[in-house]
């Protein structure tokens, strides 16, 4: 069981968190590149004014951007990407595929302002098919921190990594932190937050803390049920899975991107190759491109909020 | 210049990698019509221009880099590296296309670790190389980095990229060479049914900001002359040398048609024709 904060009681900001962490890992590492698609300025502001020898803009051109990482890490530099997750992955994503995981070049990439935090700005902008595309990329390790401080440790860690490392932030500014107390971190060991008996919310991201909120809501209720922290998709932790499947037979996957492929498929495909009788309902968004609202709003219209949460675990 | 007896050596390894590439092609499918019409320039690329050393065990540091981005023109490639010393001609006809093979359409650095990069979905190699040529440039070294354009290839929007970012980070050691043999997989590139039209190829580099040398590509004085004239690697301005080429050159019932873009060469007497045709073709 992990001490955990309540929902919103105390904000982490993931951008600047880890603008600093570049700052000192690019003074120790002057091999440290960040490269982003002109986007760098709203995402690592301090560090491109301090280190602008470090710091390459492509200009509004996300290919450019995975290309141009691709030949600087085979040549030994440690470049970091640092843009818009739907195109990196859209507009960019054959970058990522063929020039960065095909070549087994050491590049590291930041996806940002993913799924619906991007509040009005509407389909164009919501990654929402990012994780199932990155999924399916061979050699990659796909995160999805759940607050700022795990995204800094999901930073220092891939810079331990020599291969592509893809980590998928939220806003990046005023959202949950979840722990109260430090713990290891290790590219695909999920995190049991807390253990279930009535069934296991698996959830990523940004939605790690609203799945926190409603488990606790679940236990004034006396159901208990169990809270993984699944930051890495890929490699997805199957033990964790296949525990939580053996011991409730009822599992609620919840990500703020399309249900198709992302976290829930992975959690099903292992479900259903594991043998293990166990339901599964996947929560996110549905097959429809949504439009404007509050992420508030999104959650509630489109069904992957904490009540969601609840209604599932009840009903399945 | 170099001298007249260099010329000629180059002349009959040209010769010599158009027929591996028309024997080739009877084993198997490849991309022999640009693999033809780009040649002289991989001959003087790799038996003239590039800085290498076979001594050195693994990937010598000081070494010229080149990618194919027209990385279907991997069964020239193929030939270019083993007349140059890195693996073998035999390996190529033995094993190409087979499970386990380095050698497949597309060049592949995972099963043959000789490569530089990987190559083959177009529009990549100079952004790429961008990044190899800014490497190289942040740290001063020496070599420069070449890289293979097909033009039809050109249609693709990345390249335009790498053009401005590449003129932008003043990549003076970045020489893109394209084989211009005006006709891409269906169709001329300036017919109006055929893909968008590219010219006037050289005023959009020099519009980028780009040092252009355009030559007749398949005419190895000239090759060799640009080869000789490009820029040092401390310098700004990255190079295009355009190279005007022939799609099929030197095999008449090939020379200028989308037909022979890829295929094999199966009929005997066709083979034998064309292997007739390359020899004359070198001493005329």
């Amino acid at each position: 069981m992990m001490k955990t904060y309540g929902l919103l009681e105390k904000l982490g900001n993931a951008r600047p968190d880890l603008d600093n962490a570049m700052q000192k890992y690019a003074v120790e590492h002057p091999e440290f590149r960040l490269i982003s698609a002109d986007v760098g300025r709203a995402g690592m502001p301090e560090f491109i004014q301090k280190f602008p020898k470090q710091y390459y803009n492509t200009g509004i051109a996300e290919m450019a951007a995975m290309d141009l990482a691709s030949g600087l890490a085979l040549e030994g530099f440690k470049p970091w990407i640092y843009g818009m997750s739907v195109f990196n992955t859209l507009r960019a994503g054959e970058g990522i595929r063929t020039n960065i995981c095909y070549q087994h070049a050491n590049v590291k990439i930041i996806g940002c302002n993913t799924g619906l935090c991007q509040g009005p700005c509407g389909s164009t902008h919501y990654a929402l098919e990012d994780l199932a595309i990155l999924r399916t990329f061979p050699t990659l390790t796909l995160c999805v921190p759940c607050d700022a401080t795990q995204a800094v440790k999901a930073f220092e860690a891939a810079n331990e990594m020599d291969g592509p490392v893809y980590i998928r932030l939220g806003n990046g500014r005023n959202e949950s932190e979840v722990y109260m107390e430090d713990y290891r971190f290790e590219f695909g060991k999920g995190i049991e937050i807390a253990e279930g008996e009535d069934g296991y919310i698996i959830a990523c991201g940004m939605m790690v803390p609203y799945a926190v909120e409603a488990a606790k809501q679940l236990k004034e209720e006396g159901i208990e049920v169990g809270v993984v922290d699944m930051h890495t998709l890929k490699p997805v932790d199957k033990d964790l899975i296949f525990k939580a499947a053996k011991k409730t037979g009822k599992i609620v996957t919840v990500e703020d991107a399309f249900i198709i492929g992302g976290l829930g498929g992975a959690v099903c495909e292992t479900v259903a190759e594991s043998g293990i009788a166990c339901r599964v309902k996947r929560l996110g968004v549905p097959d429809l491109f949504p439009g404007f609202g509050t992420f508030n709003d999104q959650m509630d219209h489109l069904g992957f909020g904490v009540e969601a949460m609840k209604e599932a675990i009840k009903t399945i | 210049m170099a001298d007249k007896e260099t010329i000629e050596r180059l002349k009959d390894q040209a010769l010599e990698m158009r027929e591996l590439i028309l024997k080739l092609s009877a084993k198997t499918v490849i991309h022999l019509g640009g693999d033809l019409s780009m040649a002289d320039m991989m001959t003087a690329l790799y038996m003239y221009k590039m800085k290498k050393n076979l001594d050195y065990p693994g990937k010598w540091p000081e070494r010229d880099r080149f990618v194919l981005s027209k990385g279907h023109g991997a069964g020239c490639l193929y030939i270019a590296m083993a007349m140059a010393g890195y693996g073998s001609i035999d390996e190529i006809f033995d094993t190409y296309g087979a499970w386990g093979s380095r050698y497949g359409m597309h060049p592949c650095k995972n099963q043959n670790p000789g490569m530089e990069v990987s190559s083959g979905s177009l529009g990549h190699g100079l952004t790429l190389c961008s990044g190899l040529a800014l490497a190289a440039k942040e740290r001063g070294d020496k070599h420069h980095v070449f890289t293979m354009l097909g033009d039809g290839e050109c249609n693709e929007g990345a390249i335009w990229e790498g053009a401005m970012l590449a003129a932008h980070y003043k990549l003076g050691n970045l020489v893109a060479l394209v084989d211009r043999n005006m006709v891409s997989l269906s169709s001329p590139t300036e017919e109006e049914y055929g893909g968008l039209k590219l010219e006037p190829l050289g005023d959009k580099f020099r519009a980028f900001g780009w040092n252009v040398v355009e030559i007749n590509g398949n005419c190895m004085e000239e090759v060799v002359d640009a080869l000789d004239d490009i820029p040092a690697a401390d310098t700004d301005i990255p190079t295009v040398i355009i190279g005007h080429t022939i799609k099929g050159y030197g095999v008449s019932f090939m020379e200028g048609t989308p037909k022979w873009h890829h295929g094999m060469l199966t009929d005997p007497k066709l083979l034998a024709q064309a292997l007739k045709e390359v020899r004359q073709t070198r001493y005329k």
